[in-house]
Formats: C-alpha cells, structure tokens, sequence
C-alpha cells in the first residue's frame, strides 16, 4: 500500500487511567505510536489490552472522570501543519473529530443511535463540518451510502437501524467515518462482531476506500489474520505496553517477542493436518488493576528469567525500524540488570 | 404502525371498558343487601306505597337483568342519572368538579416534569457530586414517607402554627368563580386546531402532548378574571408543594438512570466522534432516547391529570373529583360513584392508548405484531 513517508500521526508517551472505587487501573502506559500517511497499522493483543483505550485516546473522546490521560505529544500532520492533539482545546477537537480523524466501533448494532433514520445520521456529521443544509446533505448521503455499497440507498436512507442486518449496520458506519474524508481513520475491532462472509467485505470495504481515499488507517485488532491482510506496520501490545513493532512481514513472518510467537501459534491453520493440538498462550491476560511486578507477561512466558520477574525490559530498536520490548534481546542484560520503569 | 394494529388497540381498550362498566353495575349490589337502600333513606319502613314507588322510579323492581341492560343503555348514551346528595345531574356534578382536580394535577404536573428533568439530567452529568447525592438521599426519604402525612405536617406547620397559607378550600369566598366559558371554550378549541396543524407541519410527537396543555393553560387564563388566578394560586400554593415534594424526585430519579444507562451506550460515542458538541449530542442523541421511558410515565399520570388524589383533596378540602367520590362512597351515592369510577377508567384506558401510540411514533423499534 502507498507509503509516501509522510508521518499522519505521531503520539508518544501516551498514558491513561480510570480512576475506580478499587483504585487506579492504568490501562495504557506509555504508548508511542507513529502512523504514516496511508498506511495501516494494526494494534494487536488480547482483550484487556488497553488497545481500545488507545484510540479513544488518541481522539480524546474518553469521559473524563472517570479517565484521566496525559502524552508528551499527540502530533496530528494535516498537509504542512501539525496539532498537538495533547494540548488543542476542545473546540479545536471538535473540528478534528469526524473531519479529520474519524473513528468505527465494534459492534455497529449499538454504535447507531436506534431511534434516528440512518440518513439523518450521516447528514448530521456532513452538515457538523461542511455547513451544508438538509437538503444538500441528504443527496451528498446517498451518495455515500451507494459509495460504501448500501443497496437501494434513495430507500436505505430512511430505514432506521433496526431495520437493517449488522453488516449493513458496519457499512453505515463506515459511511459516517469517511463522509469528510478524513486523514486518519480509527477501526476498532470493525469485523469482530459480524460473521465471516461479511467481515471479508468489510474489510475489502475499508482497504478500497483507505487507497481511494489516501487514507491512513489504525485497526485495532485481536485477530492476526486481518492483520496479514490489511496492515503494513504492526503495533503488538500487552497490559498498556507495546511490546514489539515492526512491519506486517517482520511481525507475522519471525516473531521476536514470546507474546508474538504465542499469539502467532494460537492462529489455528488449514493447511495445517498434522495431529499437534492448537497451542495457546497458558492462563488469561492478569487484572490490570495487580499488574505482575517486572515484565507483565513474564507469568505466561516460557523463558521467565529473575532478571523477568524483576524489572520491565525497554523497548529496544532491535535494528531495521524493528523495536521489542525482551530481557532476551538485550545484551548483556543479565550483567547490567538496566531497564526503564 | 398500521391500521390493523390501532383498530386492534382500540377494540381490546373498548373490552377493558365494558368489563370495568359491568363490574361497576355489580359491585354496588354487591355492597348493599338492597341497592335501593340509600334511595329510601328516610322513609318510613311502613310507608309501602311510596317505598315501592321509589323502587319503580329507579327500576328497581325489574329482574337484575333488564336492570343490566338499561344500566347499559343509559352508560352509552352517557345519561349517568341523577346524584342523590345533589338532586342535579350526575354528569354536571362531576364535571363541575374536574377543573379543579385539573388545578392541583396539571401545575404539579408541569412543575415535577420539568424540574424533574432538569434535576435528573444535572445530577447524571455530576455523579457522585453534591446534586447527585442529594437526589439518591432525597428520593430514599420521600419514597419512605407517605405524601398524606406529608400533608398533614404542612397543614399544621404552615396553616397554623405558622399560618402563612390557608388551611382548608380552593379561594377565600365559596367556589363564585366567574369563567367566561365563551371565551374558554374559544381558546381551548383554539389550541386543539393549533395541535392538529403544527403535528401536520412538524411531524413531532411531542406535539400531542405539550400543544393542548399549553392552549390549556392559556384557555384559563384567558377566561378566568385575574384576581381569581391569585386566590385560587394562593390557596393551592400548599397542596402543590406537597404533590411536587414527591414527584420531582420520582421524575428525576428516573431521568438520572436513563440518562447514565444512555451515556454509556456506543451511539452516544459514535455522535461524539463525529465531532457534535456537547449540547447537540445532549438534545439530540441522549435526551431523545433518555426521556423515552417518560413518555410512559407521563402517560399514565394522565389519569389523576383528571381524576386527583382522592387524601390529598381530602387533607386540603380541595372541591375536586377526589373529595366528590369520598361524599359519594360515604353517602352511598352510587350512581356518583359508578359514575366516577367509569370517569376514571375510561381517562386511564384512553391515556394507555394514546401513549401507545405515541411511544410508537418516538421509537421505531416497537413493532406492531
């Protein structure tokens, strides 16, 4: 896919909280993330990852209380200018959102509201930012609903969600994220809850209108085979930590993190006949609220080490733009014992 | 929703009324061991021929029947007979009494609703601060305290230890209100043409409701001489303190948890994505979908919009349709009490009906089967 080496989107340091009854739960620690124009990138983990938290991060769009999130920088590039999305007002945000940088959500049977047409849903984003009365957005929203592949769209428009099937419902959606053609789009695990013959359109959909459009895209996946598919860059990330990144190839083709090559194995193949068991990785993501002391996968990791149990690796730039965060691939590293945070 | 659905909805209410009509003919022969008791009241047990008479005179002496039958036939035409504490038409009677049962029901009405909302909708946005708080203690209280001892404290606190408001009554000299009903009756077919016009125009629900109240409203004020308003608003100053006492709370409780169940729903982060502000995500997507479970609660106070409450009139004196049905029971009027009693049946099976058919306008996801 197109990578003109424009940076879109370029966050560092990217943090979030939730305060709670029970405590602070830090969902994302220190989170960098760049995005060149274009390009999709994939951030991949389990649930309870912080992947979520991430994107709507990113848009500023989580409640505050009960989150609370800080950045050294969330530089979104719009043609030669920058924005420092960290410190824009919240006015500045609002022209951001939607416009250029738009974001779809997991399940679209509860991501439209239920008691509004369709149309006047995507009408509402057009006239928001492009200042267009009814009648002007009402023809410019049929035809993005013909764009995304909504059957019959003059009669579509009127129909309210209920009455349509989930992955027209996605396609919607899709249509309200690209209305204003928007730099950056953030996917949230778009095919998750839709079945597999569907999630194959959609996500045919997203990469069409992503080269159309020169869009760039963040899909923020669990499931390694859409990665394979959609992404160029892959951001792999564990308890609110990226633990390694690097290109789609790289990630999926030699694994370097213990997570990543557990993650890999768990992806059950066809071509695969022999008799081995699928293997997966061993116990369940730990409670983000008693994240394990040093490297918080080390409990589920076959090469735990003390040094593991003790002090949480850097993400080291592992050569060729390829970062990882491993005692294993820091030399010397039981010698000098150093490591961040 | 289609035609089949309403005539279906319409017949089903028209069974529910004859069942409430017939159990209304039953009841109070039921009650007394000769339901022509209290038309002899009075007369001398020796006195046969006028006893008889009497019996005659109300049909008495017919098998029940043809009593059932005429009763009947009388409900349809709505010849309701005569009052027997009043010697007047049953009819009249009653409807002499629900404008003032509608003072006391449509102003606490308005006020709980709206403060209710405003109340609830701030307390959702400011979980856990001092508004939210005071709301969850307050309602634990009210819903504890009954609103007839409520009253009576008021009455003793305000009406006579501190006597700042009256005690008893809706105004100061008898009930000589001077309406100039041309007028009212102008205003009031005024607004119920406005309602079927702006509903055509604007196609919004909400029209049905708040158009009528509002020519209502100006219909009184219009018709009713202005030093009247005064008295009467200083004699219900008291008994709507306690009606908003309870029900801002329950309006406004039931605001809070939709609005918090709504604001946590995807669509309201999908409307924030798309870069609305904050008021056009309030109005336009949570309020719509957060006030929907109003409407149903609007609806069924529609009722006691016309039929009161029967303590609450009672502690005040209020002339209206409460006190009235308390005379009647007490008297053993029955032909006011059945009266009445199919009074308030019918406004709550045709409020049922009509929120129906609105929630069904508001929210397209009720399909009709």
């Amino acid at each position: 896919m197109s990578r003109d080496g424009g940076i879109t989107l370029c966050a560092a340091g990217l943090k979030a909280m939730f305060v709670t009854e029970a405590g602070f739960l830090k969902a994302v620690e220190g989170v960098d993330i760049t995005i060149r124009k274009g390009e999709c990138a994939a951030l991949v983990g389990e649930s309870g990852c912080g992947k979520s938290v991430t994107g709507l991060a990113l848009m500023r769009l989580l409640q505050t209380p009960p989150a609370l999130y800080t950045a050294q920088k969330i530089l979104f590039f719009d043609g030669e200018r920058a924005t420092d999305l960290q410190t824009a007002t919240e006015a500045e945000m609002l022209n951001v959102r939607g416009r250029k940088i738009s974001m779809i959500f997991q399940d679209p049977s509860a991501a439209l509201n239920p008691v509004m047409t369709v149309g006047r849903q995507i009408d509402e984003i057009i006239i928001r930012h492009y200042g267009l009365n009814k009648k002007e957005a009402r023809s410019r929203t049929v035809g993005l609903l013909r764009s995304v592949g909504v059957p019959d769209p003059e009669r579509r428009y009127f129909s309210f969600p209920h009455e349509m099937s989930g992955g027209l419902k996605q396609r919607v959606l899709i249509a309200i994220a690209t209305a204003c053609r928007p730099a950056l789009m953030i996917a949230d695990e778009p095919t998750t809850a839709l079945d597999v013959t569907i999630q194959a359109q959609i996500l045919r959909l997203l990469r069409d209108l992503q080269r159309e459009n020169n869009m760039a895209l963040l899909l923020i996946t669990h499931d390694l085979g859409v990665v394979s598919h959609m992404a160029d860059s892959v951001y792999v990330m564990y308890l609110g930590k990226i633990m390694e990144e690097g290109t789609t190839a790289e990630i999926i083709g030699a694994p370097l993190h213990p997570y990543t090559q557990g993650l890999i194995k768990a992806v059950p193949s066809l071509d695969d006949d022999s008799a081995v068991p699928l293997q997966q990785i061993p116990h369940n993501v730990p409670n983000p609220m008693k994240k394990p002391s040093g490297c918080s996968f080390h409990p589920r990791c076959a090469f735990c080490t003390g040094l593991c149990r003790a002090k949480m690796p850097p993400l080291i730039e592992y050569g060729g733009g390829r970062k990882v965060r491993c005692w294993r691939y820091i030399p010397d590293s039981s010698a000098n014992g150093g490591g961040d945070d | 929703m289609n035609t089949r659905y309403v005539v279906k909805r319409i017949l089903y209410s028209f069974l529910i009324l004859f069942i409430v009509i017939t159990l209304n003919f039953f009841l109070p022969r039921l009650v007394f061991e000769d339901p022509a008791e209290p038309f002899l009241r009075g007369i001398p047990d020796d006195e046969f021929m006028l006893r008889n008479a009497v019996r005659k005179e109300f049909g008495f002496d017919k098998p029940v029947w043809v009593q059932f039958l005429v009763y009947l036939k009388k409900f349809v035409t709505f010849d309701f007979g005569t009052s027997y504490i009043y010697k007047q038409p049953v009819f009249k009677v009653m409807f002499d009494r629900i404008p003032w049962s509608m003072v006391l029901s449509v102003a606490g009405m308005l006020i709980s609703i709206v403060a209710g909302i405003v109340w609830g909708a701030t307390a959702s946005t400011k979980r856990g601060k001092a508004v939210d708080n005071a709301l969850l203690n307050y309602a634990t209280i009210t819903t504890a305290i009954p609103s007839f001892w409520v009253a009576l404290v008021f009455v003793m606190l305000f009406a006579f230890a501190v006597p700042i408001f009256p005690y008893r009554g809706a105004m100061t000299d008898g009930y000589s209100l001077s309406i100039n009903k041309a007028v009212f009756f102008g205003v009031a077919a005024g607004a119920v043409a406005l309602t079927v016009v702006l509903y055509k125009l604007l196609k919004k629900p909400l029209i049905v409701f708040v158009t009528p109240l509002a020519g209502l409203i100006a219909a009184v004020f219009a018709a009713v001489p202005a030093s009247d308003i005064a008295d009467i608003a200083y004699h219900a100053a008291l008994p709507l303190i306690v009606i908003c006492l309870g029900s801002i709370v329950s309006y406004a409780l039931m605001v809070r948890n939709s609005m918090i169940a709504v604001v946590n729903e995807d669509y309201i982060l999908t409307a924030r994505a798309k870069g609305l502000d904050k008021t056009r995500v309030l109005y336009g997507h949570t309020m719509r979908n957060a006030l929907l479970p109003m409407v149903t609660s609007i609806g069924m106070s529609l009722a006691g919009i016309f039929g009161g409450s029967v303590l609450l009139e009672k502690i005040f004196t209020w002339p209206g349709m409460g006190t009235l049905l308390l005379e009647a029971q007490n008297i053993g009027d029955f032909q006011l009490a059945q009266a009445i009693m199919f009074f308030y049946s019918f406004i709550t099976i045709f409020a049922n009906l009509l929120t129906d058919f609105v929630y069904h306008k508001l929210d397209p996801r009720i399909k009709a089967e």
